[in-house]
């Protein structure tokens, strides 16, 4: 199943933060690098669709004492979420192929 | 310190609610708390707090709607299958209509509303119905009861007299003794004001009726506290007793049955309290508060007050009773007869105006079906894939009807209980408006009965209306279903036929109750402009003005001679007239049309005897400028003045009906007139114009005046109606009424306060009250009738966006759309309209006797009726027509 363009952002953030992909640190991580305002709700619907469908793993582990006596939920991603974004990476790239000059000079 | 800073509690409870697992919980409540305890550090309070609500709310309402999307399509799954039982589909289809109310709120509302105008209507109508007809009356058997007239023996007579309810103490007497067809016969009366002296200091007016003892066993009721009165306490010159209402009992003395044996002055005279009555009980109206015993009462041959009431035993019929009865005569050659108690006290006008506002809800609730039927309709149109796709699921038809009939059923209930809402406003607004047009009305409410029927109605109502939508789109085209749903093609046939010919009903409904209210309205116009005969009516104040003593206390307290009380009101006028503000003031016995009237047949000297003397004359007491003050015509002669004082020389005015039907050619003034051989003569001194003042529709009559001052005893009573004639406004004159009368003598009220005006207005209630209700109605009628019509036109460019799309693109005249797409609704119109005239014509007979000065089928009437249904349907239509001529030809394509 091909993956929302959120969803693929999310699957990237968790990539990049390896163990310590979790709610907060997911939002800093795409904030800083796509330089866009994150939705918490969306975020959180997201986790539970991705798990859903199998692409990401959820583990409680205790967190900081600022969180009101609750642990982190850190997410991890599987094989086939591997394989989703490989499968929507290359559709992208596929439809991408021979565009460029379109777009050289316009960034 | 940092530890005990937390997130606002009800957030964090906001969310709990919306998150299901542990793992959600921890997950997101764990983050945003984390993420708060940041902010707090780094900024204020109240921001932080912000933010957290925010997210709170959006993680509530996101994790909510997820929840209903995956619900939802596991429950139409199922329910597509129909495999389950009645039960669990029934919980199914109500779950899925509140659903696809929720997304569609306007539908909803509407609908419900719309049914609730319906219905609301209807029970108030019908909380009327069964209040005043169907209850029977607060006594044991009443429908044995019955109240007496008398009428000349002779047949001959008979027909030439109204029967006359009113009888003397004496004729009580005797037919109490004399017959033998009714198990008891009782007599009360004096249902005029009277005056309660509490044995503290306070004064008040009260209503209280003598009894005789026979009443309140004939009535078959006892008292609640005490006991009945005894035949001795009939008697002259046995002590007074009297009984309380419940009402007076709670409200002037608190509820204490030490009530009993205390003494009341009553008009002056000692009462001894005998007995309380129950709550229930009031005779003969609720407005009379106490009952006293015949001890004190007037019995004189003469005195015609009392009304008498009668039981028929058991197993007699009236039929034979009234047979029996008209055989007996009785001194002065007259005979009783008699009708149900029932029947006077609802009266018989009560049955045609309850006749008309049942048509007239009745009408409004079609109206309101054929536009919820034809609403639903559209909407199942609008329905057709999913219909379809529970029909590919295998969900059998019967199945399918059931859901449509089971949500249009659970609509009309909706309905029903904001109409039962609307009702009791309505009823109460109803009450407000003109009491006094119901009889019985303070028993008139919501009872049981009524919201069974109510809820009844709703079922009835919710089954017609989604019948024929659930037969209608219960038949799924399997493929063009699909597909239409998709792409939206031309209307189907069967459903447009049926469409058609609600809109067409709702527009013949919706005439019928414009005609009617038409001709209430223009019937409403005739009587207030009909010539009252007083030119001054808009200047003119009147009121009640009670002396001390009088009634049961006649010869009494410090009015108790004619010459008092004539210096009382001479005085009085006296200082009225030298106020600058006040034109004229004078008295009169009867307030203008009110209630009641005296009449008399008359003899004229040197006339034949029967000149007059079959015929009653209307007979008024006045005083002098009576007619400058009203603004009446004097066409011979004079008025009164303060010369005609002789008691051996009286005076009387005469109208011009009763010079021009008696008479005959011979010079009125000072002629002499009688009314009766053993009365005096009186001198004819004035002739002047005709009035109405018993009521405004009724014909001219003979009427006669007498002057105050004179008379055997004199005119001047303890209770006169005063008329002040102003030169502006006429209530400017209250106050100086007020201060004038506190100056004399304080103890003295006034009541009933009114411009002669504002007297008239009321006089005509009963057509004013029905003309507002009617157009109520007929405004009400007419929107859902246009609306109707509107949404049809509306539907069919919907339907056919397409392709007006394709003929604009290709050059079409707006006109030629705007004619296509309007036509259909033209049709229509002028089918209902013509259904409307043939319904009009039946239903204005049920108007008939509401009309004054105006003919059930008054052609102008239906002719605006006509134009105005006509020209607001075509406007209705034209709204959606026009909005199809500016379709965008590229965008109305990629839509279809």
């Amino acid at each position: 199943m091909a993956l929302g363009e959120f969803e693929q952002l999310v699957l990237l953030a968790v990539l990049h933060l390896g163990n310590e992909a979790y709610g907060i640190e997911i939002v800093d991580a795409i904030e800083e690098r796509v330089r866009r305002t994150v939705s918490r709700s969306s975020l959180y619907i997201t986790f539970d669709r991705l798990e859903s469908k199998g692409y990401l793993t959820s583990q409680l582990r205790n967190g900081e004492d600022t969180r009101g006596g609750r642990m982190r939920r850190y997410v991890k991603t599987t094989p086939e979420g591997l394989r989703a974004l490989q499968e929507s990476r290359e559709a992208l790239l596929g439809m991408w192929h021979g565009l460029e000059p379109l777009f050289e000079g316009n960034n | 310190m940092a530890a005990k800073i937390k997130p606002p509690g009800l957030a964090v409870r906001l969310m709990e609610g919306a998150l299901r697992s542990e793992v959600q919980r921890h997950g997101v409540i764990g983050d945003l708390t984390e993420e708060y305890m940041n902010r707090r550090g780094a900024g204020s309070r109240l921001a932080a707090d912000l933010w957290f609500y925010r997210q709170a709310l959006l993680v509530h309402w996101r994790f909510r709607s997820e929840a209903r999307r995956i619900g939802s399509v596991r429950c139409d799954s199922n329910k597509y299958a129909g495999a389950s039982g009645i039960r669990e589909d029934m919980v199914g289809d109500l779950g899925f209509l509140f659903r696809r109310l929720l997304n569609r709120p306007l539908f909803g509302l509407s609908t419900v509303f719309t049914l609730a105008l319906g219905i609301g209507a209807c029970t108030a109508v019908f909380s009327l119905v069964s209040s005043i007809l169907l209850r029977p009356l607060p006594y044991s058997d009443p429908e044995r009861l019955v109240t007496m007239f008398k009428r000349p023996f002779d047949p001959e007579e008979a027909r030439m007299y109204d029967p006359y309810p009113y009888f003397t103490y004496p004729e009580h007497e005797y037919w109490r003794e004399n017959q033998d067809v009714f198990k008891s016969l009782a007599v009360y009366g004096g249902t005029g004001r009277m005056r309660i002296i509490n044995f503290g200091e306070a004064v008040d007016q009260l209503r209280g009726v003598v009894v005789s003892a026979d009443l309140f066993p004939t009535l078959g009721v006892h008292p609640f506290l005490g006991r009945a009165f005894r035949h001795e306490e009939d008697e002259l010159g046995v002590g007074g007793v009297i009984v309380l209402s419940h009402q007076l009992w709670m409200t002037r003395f608190q509820g204490d049955p030490n009530v009993l044996g205390q003494s009341i002055t009553v008009d002056g005279m000692p009462f001894n309290v005998i007995g309380v009555m129950a709550r229930d009980f009031s005779f003969p109206d609720p407005e009379v508060l106490f009952w006293v015993s015949m001890a004190t009462a007037i019995r004189t041959p003469n005195n015609n007050y009392l009304k008498m009431v009668g039981r028929l035993p058991v197993g007699v019929d009236p039929e034979t009773a009234r047979a029996r009865v008209a055989s007996l005569e009785g001194s002065g050659g007259v005979c009783l007869g008699f009708s149900t108690l029932k029947e006077e006290v609802i009266g018989s006008d009560i049955q045609g105006l309850l006749g008309l506002l049942a048509t007239a809800v009745v009408t409004v609730l079609i109206i309101v079906c054929t536009n919820v039927a034809s609403l639903l309709l559209s909407e199942s149109a609008s329905r057709r894939t999913e219909i379809t796709i529970r029909a590919i699921l295998g969900a059998g038809r019967a199945r399918l009807v059931r859901q449509l009939i089971t949500e249009a059923t659970v609509l009309s209930l909706l309905g029903a209980v904001l109409g039962i809402g609307l009702a009791v406003l309505f009823t109460k607004g109803l009450l407000w408006v003109n009491p006094d047009l119901f009889p019985r009305h303070e028993e008139i409410g919501i009872h049981v009965g009524v919201l069974v029927f109510s809820l009844g109605l709703a079922l009835v109502v919710g089954f017609s209306v989604g019948v024929i939508p659930a037969l209608q789109s219960s038949r799924p085209n399997l493929v063009g279903g699909l597909v239409s749903g998709v792409r939206g093609v031309t209307r189907g046939g069967g459903r447009g036929r049926v469409r058609d010919l609600l809109v067409a009903t709702q527009t013949a409904m919706a005439f019928t109750l414009i005609v009617g209210a038409g001709l209430l309205i223009n019937s409403f116009v005739r009587q207030w402009t009909n010539p009252t005969g007083f030119s001054a009516a808009d200047k003119v104040l009147a009121m009640n003005v009670k002396l001390p003593g009088g009634g049961m206390g006649e010869g009494i307290g410090r009015y108790a001679t004619h010459q008092l009380r004539l210096d009382f009101f001479e005085n009085l006028i006296d200082r009225l007239k030298a106020n600058p503000a006040i034109r004229s003031a004078t008295l009169t016995s009867r307030l203008p049309f009110s209630q009641g009237r005296s009449e008399l047949p008359i003899q004229i000297e040197g006339l034949p005897a029967d000149a007059g003397a079959r015929n009653r004359t209307r007979i008024f007491v006045i005083a002098p400028e009576y007619f400058t003050t009203m603004g009446v015509q004097i066409l011979r002669g004079r008025e009164f003045n303060a010369r005609d004082r002789d008691p051996n020389d009286p005076v009387i005015i005469i109208n011009q009906i009763l010079v021009n039907r008696y008479f005959q050619g011979v010079e009125p003034l000072g002629r002499r007139i009688r009314f009766g051989d053993e009365r005096p003569w009186l001198t004819v001194v004035g002739v002047v114009a005709a009035t109405r003042q018993t009521s405004i529709t009724e014909e001219y009559v003979p009427q006669v005046y007498l002057n105050y001052v004179q008379g055997e005893r004199g005119f001047a009573h303890h209770g006169m109606v005063l008329l002040v004639g102003t030169t502006s406004s006429p209530h400017t004159a209250a106050p100086v009424v007020r201060s004038t009368l506190a100056d004399i003598d304080p103890g003295v009220p006034i009541s009933n306060l009114a411009s002669l005006k504002s007297l008239i207005l009321t006089s005509i209630g009963e057509v004013t009250f029905l003309g507002l209700l009617v157009s109520f109605f007929g405004f009400v009628a007419l929107l859902l009738a246009l609306q109707g019509v509107s949404a049809l036109v509306s539907q069919a460019v919907t339907h056919r966006t397409r392709e007006i799309g394709i003929r604009l693109a290709l050059g079409a005249k707006p006109r030629d759309i705007i004619l296509e797409v309007t036509l259909r609704s033209f049709y229509l119109t002028v089918l209902g309209l013509a259904a409307g005239i043939l319904a009009a014509f039946w239903a204005v007979e049920l108007l008939r006797s509401f009309l004054f000065e105006i003919s059930p089928w008054d052609i102008p009437t239906f002719g605006i009726a006509l134009l105005l249904l006509a020209t607001s349907a075509m406007v209705a239509s034209l709204v959606p027509a026009l909005r199809a001529t500016r379709l965008d030809p590229l965008r109305s394509l990629s839509k279809g």
